[in-house]
């Protein structure tokens, strides 16, 4: 565990995209709202803004959860990913403002506490469709309040990035709870088919693209996957390999980034420490692997951050042969200095 | 980059015309949220707290999730003059007294005599009065159900939607049914007992023994 974490420092890009984003937000509601104000003139504005606010979210964790597998299929995507923890805050508030406008509406000025009444209000939950989904709502939200409450970088560090990672996984389940929030809810009561084509739609994007990212990394890592037995396995002529870029293989279920820089070759693990972003898609700057996703550092050599950062990835051995690089797929302990390779 | 966040941008202001456009239908209903008018006629607390004035009947509620029988001394036809916000939907009317406008205005007065049409089976929404008038709409339906549940355990008076009519639901002794009848809210049901007629309201006096879920 390292000692300090690296502030993700506010840059011109990131204004954008949060700029991005605050406007998109603010052009959906408003969409929503003066659409649902002039098609249904007897709806009544609280009940467009909690739609509105729902089905915001609702959207936004589709495209957070699409984002992932998206970047794995197409480096493309990749400027979505970058800031995507703004995205996963931003979704968290506005679910959190359906939720409050929700009990207001439905649970306030009552005989009970409305959170009380939130809680005891239906207790159908033998029934499937008089189950009780708001409390589906409820969870989905608290999962989500805890993943946006430790989406610093503090509590990366103070909860490693295993357990970090494990935390945040939380978000599928979240998302199935939501199915069931929308489908025991809102489905049981509208009559259009379009609400029901539109969430189907939904689940098989972002199961499609998981199971499409998936196959393909499978098929990369069968393809490469050479037995570790000791010895090098080739890699590709150094000359395939852009300046300041990488190769990335498969070996003995390591995924390992083979850089050139400088007319030398290393080769260290593709899994950035921060969050296991693809150090093979970044490349060098200042003479250090910059991990595409949030910017940390590594020198090639040794697999070392600068200090004063202590993140440290395994290094593995290379050797050139006619032009050709072989690497050994053996990691060496993280942070171990090795001997570049030069290209003659 | 440029084409993808535009794309992205174009969709969802699409998909949020096509969500708001596919919305079920609202029903026409009005409530004057906030405006208080001053109505003067005979209140009644039983079957259900109502109210005469200028030759139209109102049902009273109170205030959010509450009915109106805390506030009119029991009695029946007593002349008052109170503040109410107008909720409506088709020919039915209510008012949303003021709290604290309730006064009375005369000695006591004639009550209307409840006209009996025998005993009934009706099937449909448990809903409740206020809601479904107009307070809220939607004001019935599965994401209604906490909120009418809510608005039957706080004395608004219980209905049941039926026949594209609002049914008023009070015990055998006129008793409400609070208790009995918000574990059914927001559910179809069927339910039996002796309709009566008060000016233009209907009101079934049911055994909640009878109730069935569907
Ligand atoms: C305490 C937590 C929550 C409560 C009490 C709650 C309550 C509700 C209610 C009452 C509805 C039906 C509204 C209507 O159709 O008029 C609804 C719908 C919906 N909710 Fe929630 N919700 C909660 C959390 C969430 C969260 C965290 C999300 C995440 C995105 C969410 C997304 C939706 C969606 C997409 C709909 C369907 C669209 C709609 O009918 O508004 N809800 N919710
Ligand atoms: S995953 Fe965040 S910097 Fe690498």
């Amino acid at each position: 565990m390292s000692l300090h974490y690296k502030a993700i420092f506010w840059n011109p890009v990131k204004k954008q995209y949060d700029l991005l984003l605050a406007g998109g937000v603010l052009l959906y509601l408003a969409a929503f709202t003066v659409a649902g104000a002039l098609l249904h003139p007897a709806a009544t504005i609280e009940t467009l803004l909690i739609r509105g606010l729902a089905t915001c979210a609702f959207l936004l964790l589709h495209l957070i959860l699409c984002i992932g597998p998206l970047c794995r299929l197409n480096p493309r995507f990749l400027p979505l990913l970058y800031n995507r923890r703004h995205l996963g805050v931003t979704m968290f508030l506005i679910a959190l403002a359906h939720a409050i406008f929700s009990i207001v509406q439905f649970h306030s000025l009552g005989d009970t506490n409305p959170l009380v009444s939130l809680l005891t209000g239906n207790t159908r939950f033998e029934s499937i469709p008089q189950f009780p989904f708001e409390l589906l709502g409820l969870a989905a939200l608290v999962i989500l309040f805890l993943m946006a409450a430790t989406s610093h970088d503090f509590w990366l560090s103070l909860l490693t990035p295993r357990v970090w990672k494990q935390l945040h996984m939380g978000v599928y389940l979240a998302y199935g709870l939501l199915i069931g929030h929308v489908t025991l809810g809102a489905l049981q009561s509208e009559t259009n088919p379009l609400f029901v084509a539109i969430t189907a739609a939904g689940i098989t994007i972002v199961t499609g693209l998981h199971l499409a990212a998936g196959w393909r990394e499978r098929r990369l890592d069968q393809a490469f996957d050479w037995k570790v037995s000791g010895e090098f396995v080739p890699v590709c002529p150094a000359a395939e390999i852009p300046a300041n870029r990488a190769k990335m293989l498969s070996a003995g279920g390591e995924r390992i980034a083979v850089f050139r820089y400088d007319n030398k070759i290393s080769a260290i693990s593709n899994v950035c420490q921060h969050q296991n972003g693809p150090l093979g898609e970044g490349r060098i700057v200042d003479g250090c692997v910059v991990c595409p996703w949030h910017g940390y550092q590594y020198l090639p050599d040794s697999g070392a951050s600068p200090p004063p950062f202590q993140e440290k990835v395994a290094t593995y051995r290379t050797r050139i042969d006619s032009g050709v690089v072989y690497v050994d797929p053996r990691p060496c302990p993280p942070g171990t200095r090795l001997e570049p390779s030069r290209i003659e | 980059m440029r084409t993808t966040v535009v794309c992205l941008l174009g969709f969802g202001a699409l998909l949020a015309i096509l969500l708001a456009a596919g919305q079920r239908p609202f029903a026409p209903s009005k409530f004057e949220f906030g405006v208080f008018r001053i109505y003067n006629g005979i209140a009644e607390q039983t079957p259900v707290p109502s109210m005469i004035s200028g030759g139209e009947r109102y049902l009273l509620v109170g205030p959010g999730k509450r009915g109106a029988t805390e506030m009119a001394p029991p009695g029946r036809a007593l002349p008052v003059e109170l503040q109410g916000s107008l909720i409506e939907r088709g020919s039915t009317r209510m008012l949303e007294v003021l709290p604290g406008s309730w006064k009375p205005a005369g000695p006591e007065g004639r009550s209307t005599p409840a006209v009996s049409e025998g005993v009934h089976t009706f099937t449909g929404e448990i809903v409740d009065s206020k809601c479904y008038l107009g307070v809220m709409n939607p004001g019935e339906g599965k994401v209604h159900r906490q909120c009418a549940a809510r608005c039957i355990s706080g004395g608004v008076p219980a209905a049941i939607a039926a026949n594209g009519g609002l049914i008023l639901l009070t015990g055998p002794d006129d008793r409400p049914l609070s208790r009995e009848l918000s574990p059914y809210a927001g559910e179809r049901v069927t339910i039996r007992g002796e309709l009566i007629r008060l000016g233009q309201l209907q009101i079934l006096r049911a055994d909640p023994a009878s109730i069935t879920r569907e």
